[in-house]
């Protein structure tokens, strides 16, 4: 990336908020261990559901099992964190690896490859998700499994579609005619040049898994109590709505915080690679 | 007119409505719908057949469909049902029921001493998988049944079309109360072939107050059959509604649009005031327990057990958790105080160190990880419940992992001893001799889901059943609670207090501590005020 | 144009194939469906090892793969949807029964989120620059980052329950009122999208030449931004509702959750927890195809729009 463009992105607000708002999430998941007053399974019965500022003990109050909200939410941020970006890389090197064999090998592999993508991409990436996990068992390491397979096609046809335009440039057909082997131009050519929107699409991708490992979670069927997912802490909230509904308000905001930070970087990151697009993600 | 005497005509006219409407309030009245709120784990089947008494919520709906020989009181006994009468042999072994005439199914038959026959021999048939075999379990020939050497129960005789005798292996003085289990309800033979087992469950037919009329979704709704051998019920419909929790169940309340709901104990802050709020309050005979499987892993250790017991805060949990509303199990025995017996067990407290130290006796210094399955839905005994306790177990070191699985599930793999642990509630017997069954080893696969099994308990609850005198039964029964205490094959969290809520327009609701969900339905009414009247 | 759609619904075929593989393999070749079979059994009273393989023959669980596969796709195309492993309910019964209230939740959302979106882009294009420009902006970006069922809860918490202005869950005797704040919380994150896509179509089409020409021959500036700009910006929109209809209809499950609707959506959270198997490949195989025909639709509906992608 050019010096000329790193500026640009620093000029794009949007951008800017993203990264800032990702670098803060990244710092609390690393060192939530640190920030947070309590360990996240800690509770002590006698306290429970204390209000937001009720308690000095608890800056934010106190979930049914008298576990501190503040440390459950820091912690929280680790979970999401670790399946967003594993389940997206899993998703991108899947995806990329088919999407450039498709474009590059051309004819039966790009039929096939493309088939299949289609179909996948009839399957909503939760439905699909939901299956596996039913089939799998709820738990937070099948859910890195059924989110990093099932969400590939879009990084796919992405990258299918820049490896076929590099193709057609100058300087591959001229290393084609003086008889490059296919590897070279693969590794020499063809990846560096599809790999930065490659990465892009799969950054984009990570405020969706979060989403996603967000709602299995809330159906009970993603990571399960007493881990601090903040989907998982939103379900259990459901039966304090009455009495107790920051329960369920600040796992939401968490959530908030985090997907939107990613979805402002993806759209930034994607603004630098590619400036014409003004279409929206995906 | 004038107007002096128009003013006259209208006050009067009001007067008269008035009294008629508090009189309404008074009487009980014919009509109207009253809406009910299932607990979130589903209801399968309407089939007497696939009922279990540990499901509550299903044998709720199946007592207003189905009606056996004998049904429950809200005093904990027996009182006639399709049987008007009934004698019992001096030796106990042989029970003679005289059946009502005129009783008729809600397909327009009488029923006959065969019906019963039939039903019976149905629940008992290898081939159909009836849950609740150990009703006829004691009935002479019955084995042979089962084990496909006989084609029907020798000891079931029809002695003529209102005479129905069974005649029993050994006295058992639990056979007539388990007689009054929804699985023991008499179904016509020809509605059965009509659909098939496996689509009788959903279109039931039975001899009951109530039938059904439509089940779509997550609606049950029953409507009154006016042929009902007690009379009419004086509702017109009722219906059974699946929400999908407790809040939901709360604001529907709220909204009017129900007519009656389980308070849950973490929300029954928010009505206990509320007067519109009408508080139906009993001591159940509902344990809710940690099970353990007692064949599994550390668990077949009595110490890594005892340890479990002394590691919970019972009175916190209860106290906080639950807001004093069931009573805590600390220092109790395995029985729900509503069954009176005082055996002088001194049960578990909370202490932490004595639970460590017990663990490092049994060899287990570090701890050791557990499953737990249950019902992911329901706050007091399904995994809800088991969440508040995680930290006193991670405080000892030991590690419990949490499975939430469907209720029908949990079922399953306690039956086939397929789990580590489970979480749930037991009871539903209206007798202390039906609850002790549970820890007979005989019972593995039906009652006993702890798979606990002391030949010493085994004895003592078969004497038990052949003592006629209440004293020394009761002493037998003290007895058996301070072994089984000792033992530990659960951890008992608390003793379920349950809070029915109805709305100010709902008349006829009674205490009925083996679960105030078994109510008999045909004695409630609703007035004027419901806007479902 | 006939030819066009037919072309699209050959293409359809394969698509659809495809996707009925795929479901199959999933949930049927899978070890995990050994547990489900085992509750199953439970059910009908079968807990031994015998009667577990008894009753996989007599459900030919055990034939191949491809007899199987035909077996399904055979049933699928005579309408039969299987019997539920847990209630034994006919299958397309319950579908039947259940189908009408996620469509009728999808569409109304749709309508709110193309109309609301409509009417924001529209304005947030004409006061560019202002306020609600920002206000567009910000709704289009939040409206992808926030959890759907959390602004579901929310809506309930503050709408429902503090202010008691709409029912908080359920769908009883189909009453519409029930439906407007799931389908707002469904239907919130394409506001913003939409919006966002009509503001930059709009204002594209407005710099272009012959709206310049348009408006110096006089034609007022109504007239103008109705017929032509708006008109452009349905291509667009057409596109984003196809693109984002997947995330939409899977999304029905998590808001039929969060609000007690007897809904496609709902049904495969509970046949999940209840393990049962032909409902789960029921209800997605449900929730595909509306999600398909949709898209079909949208095909379609761009060859009419815009006679240039006709092909």
């Amino acid at each position: 990336m050019s010096h000329k463009s790193l500026k640009r992105f620093w000029r794009k607000k949007n951008a800017v908020i993203g990264a800032t708002l990702v670098i803060l999430v990244c710092f609390i998941a690393v060192f939530a261990p640190l920030l947070s007053p309590y360990h996240y399974a800690h509770g002590d019965l006698n306290d429970a559901l204390l209000g937001i500022g009720e308690d000095s003990r608890y800056l934010l109050g106190t979930d049914h099992c008298g576990r501190d909200m503040l440390s459950r939410l820091l912690y929280g941020a680790r979970i999401s964190l670790l399946v967003g970006i594993v389940a997206q890389l899993a998703n991108t090197v899947i995806g990329g690896v088919l999407g450039i064999v498709a474009g590059f090998f051309g004819r039966v592999w790009d039929d096939v490859i493309m088939f299949v993508t289609n179909a996948t991409l009839s399957i909503p990436v939760l439905i699909f998700a939901l299956a596996l996990m039913a089939l799998l068992g709820p738990g937070l390491h099948n859910l890195f499994i059924a989110l990093g397979i099932t969400n590939w096609c879009g990084t796919c046809r992405l990258a299918r579609s820049k490896t076929l335009s590099i193709k057609e440039e100058n300087y591959v057909e001229a290393a084609k005619a003086i008889g490059c082997s296919r590897i070279r131009i693969l590794s020499k050519y063809i990846l560096p040049n599809a790999i930065a929107p490659i990465l892009v699409i799969g950054t984009l991708g990570i405020g969706d898994a979060i989403l996603i490992a967000a709602s299995l979670g809330f159906l009970g069927l993603g990571a399960q109590p007493p881990l601090p997912e903040w989907g998982t802490m939103l379900n259990a909230g459901r039966n304090y709505f009455y009495n107790a509904p920051w329960l369920s308000v600040l796992p939401g905001i968490a959530i908030l915080i985090t997907v939107l930070g990613f979805n402002l970087l993806g759209d930034g990151l994607r603004d630098l690679i590619d400036p014409n697009t003004k279409t929206l993600k995906k | 007119m004038t107007r002096s005497s128009l003013a006259v005509v209208l006050i009067l006219g009001m007067l008269a409505a008035s009294f008629v409407v508090g009189v309404g309030q008074d009487q009980p009245r014919y009509g109207g719908t009253f809406v009910n709120m299932i607990n979130p784990s589903e209801v399968i089947t309407l089939d007497p057949l696939r009922s279990s008494i540990t499901d509550a919520e299903t044998g709720s709906v199946i007592m207003q469909v189905h009606r056996g020989l004998v049904r429950w009181t809200p005093e904990l006994s027996v009182e006639p049902a399709l049987a008007e009468s009934w004698e019992i042999s001096e030796d106990g072994t042989v029970y003679t029921f005289h059946l009502r005439h005129g009783a008729s199914f809600q397909n327009g038959r009488e029923v006959i001493a065969q019906d019963c026959k039939y039903s019976f021999e149905r629940l008992m048939d290898p081939n159909r998988g009836g849950i609740s075999v150990y009703i006829f379990g004691n009935v002479v020939g019955a084995d042979e049944f089962r084990n496909g050497e006989a084609e029907s129960i020798a000891g079931i005789k029809v002695v003529d079309n209102y005479t129905l005798r069974i005649t029993l292996k050994g006295m058992d003085l639990t056979f007539l109360t388990t007689l009054g289990e929804p699985g023991a309800g008499v179904v016509p033979s020809e509605a059965v072939e009509a659909v098939g087992d496996g689509q009788f469950g959903r279109n039931p037919v039975g001899a009951g107050p109530f039938m059904l009329e439509s089940w779509r979704g997550d609606t049950i709704t029953l409507k009154a059959f006016e042929e009902y051998y007690g009379g009419r019920p004086y509702l017109d419909t009722l219906v059974f509604r699946r929400l999908s929790d407790y809040p939901a169940a709360g604001a529907a309340f709220q909204a009017r649009e129900i007519d009656a709901f389980l308070s849950n104990p973490t929300n029954y802050p928010r009505w206990q005031n509320d007067p519109n709020f009408q508080e139906l309050k009993v001591a159940e005979l509902w344990t809710r327990h940690l099970g353990f499987n007692n064949e599994w892993g550390p668990f077949q250790d009595k110490r890594v057990r005892q340890a479990l017991n002394y590691a919970i805060d019972r009175d916190a949990y209860v106290g906080v958790y639950l807001n004093n509303v069931p009573i805590s199990a600390t220092g109790a025995g395995i029985f729900p105080p509503g069954f009176n017996i005082s055996s002088g067990v001194s049960g578990y407290y909370y202490s932490p160190s004595k639970a460590k130290e017990l663990l490092a006796e049994a060899g287990y210094p570090d701890g050791f990880t557990f499953s737990v399955v249950g019902d992911p839905t329901a706050a007091t005994w399904g995994i809800p419940a088991i969440e508040p306790l995680l930290p006193y177990f991670e405080a000892i070191g030991v590690h419990c992992k949490l499975v939430p699985t469907e209720y029908g599930t949990v079922e399953m793999d306690a039956l086939t001893g397929n789990y580590e642990s489970y979480v749930d509630s037991h009871g539903g017997e209206p007798i202390a001799l039906q609850f002790v069954q549970r820890f007979h080893s005989k019972n593995f696969g039906a009652t006993n889901w702890l798979r606990y099994s002391n030949p010493v308990v085994d004895a003592l609850i078969d004497e038990a059943v052949l003592t006629v005198d209440d004293v020394e039964r009761t002493e037998l029964l003290g007895e058996i609670e301070r072994i089984v205490t000792d033992d530990a094959p659960w951890i008992a969290i608390n003793f379920s207090t349950v809070i029915f809520g109805t709305q100010v327009w709902i008349h006829g609701m009674q205490q009925m501590p083996i679960d105030l969900k078994y109510q008999q339905y045909e004695k409630v009414w609703v007035d004027e005020r419901s806007p479902r009247a | 144009m006939l030819v066009f759609i037919i072309r699209r619904l050959l293409a359809f075929i394969p698509t659809i194939i495809a996707v009925t593989l795929i479901i199959f393999v999933v949930l049927s070749l899978l070890p995990g469906d050994a547990a489900f079979v085992r509750a199953a059994g439970f059910k009908r009273g079968v807990a031994n090892t015998e009667g577990i393989e008894q009753l996989r023959e007599e459900w030919g669980l055990n034939d191949p793969a491809y007899v199987r596969y035909f077996r399904f796709v055979g049933g699928l195309l005579r309408g039969d949807l299987g019997t539920s492993y847990r209630t034994d309910e006919v299958l397309s019964e319950l579908i039947k029964e259940r189908l009408p209230v996620t469509l009728k939740l999808a569409g109304i959302s749709i309508l709110l989120a193309v109309v609301g979106g409509l009417t924001l882009g529209y304005l947030a294009a004409i006061h560019r620059g202002t306020i609600i420009d920002l206000v567009c902006m910000v709704t289009a970006i939040v409206g992808v980052s926030v959890p759907e069922f959390w602004v579901g809860l929310m809506l309930m918490l503050v709408v429902a329950v503090n202010w008691g202005l709409l029912p908080t869950s359920g769908y009883s005797a189909g009453n519409i009122l029930f439906l407007i704040l799931p389908s707002l919380a469904l239907g919130f994150r394409y506001i913003g999208l939409i919006a966002r896509v009509t503001r930059s179509s709009m204002l594209d089409v407005a710099s272009q030449d012959y709206v310049r020409t348009a408006l110096s021959k006089g034609l007022s500036l109504c007239r103008v931004r109705g017929k032509h700009i708006f008109r452009n910006a349905l291509v667009p929109i057409l596109t984003i509702v196809g693109l984002e209809s997947g995330w939409l209809f899977a999304n029905t499950v998590v808001i039929e959750e969060v609000f007690g609707l007897p809904g496609i959506g709902r049904l495969l959270v509970v046949s999940i927890l209840g393990r049962d198997i032909p409902a789960m490949q029921a209800a997605i195989l449900v929730m595909v195809f509306a999600f398909l025909i949709l898209n079909l639709a949208i095909d379609v509906g761009y060859g009419f729009l815009d006679p240039r992608i006709r092909y």
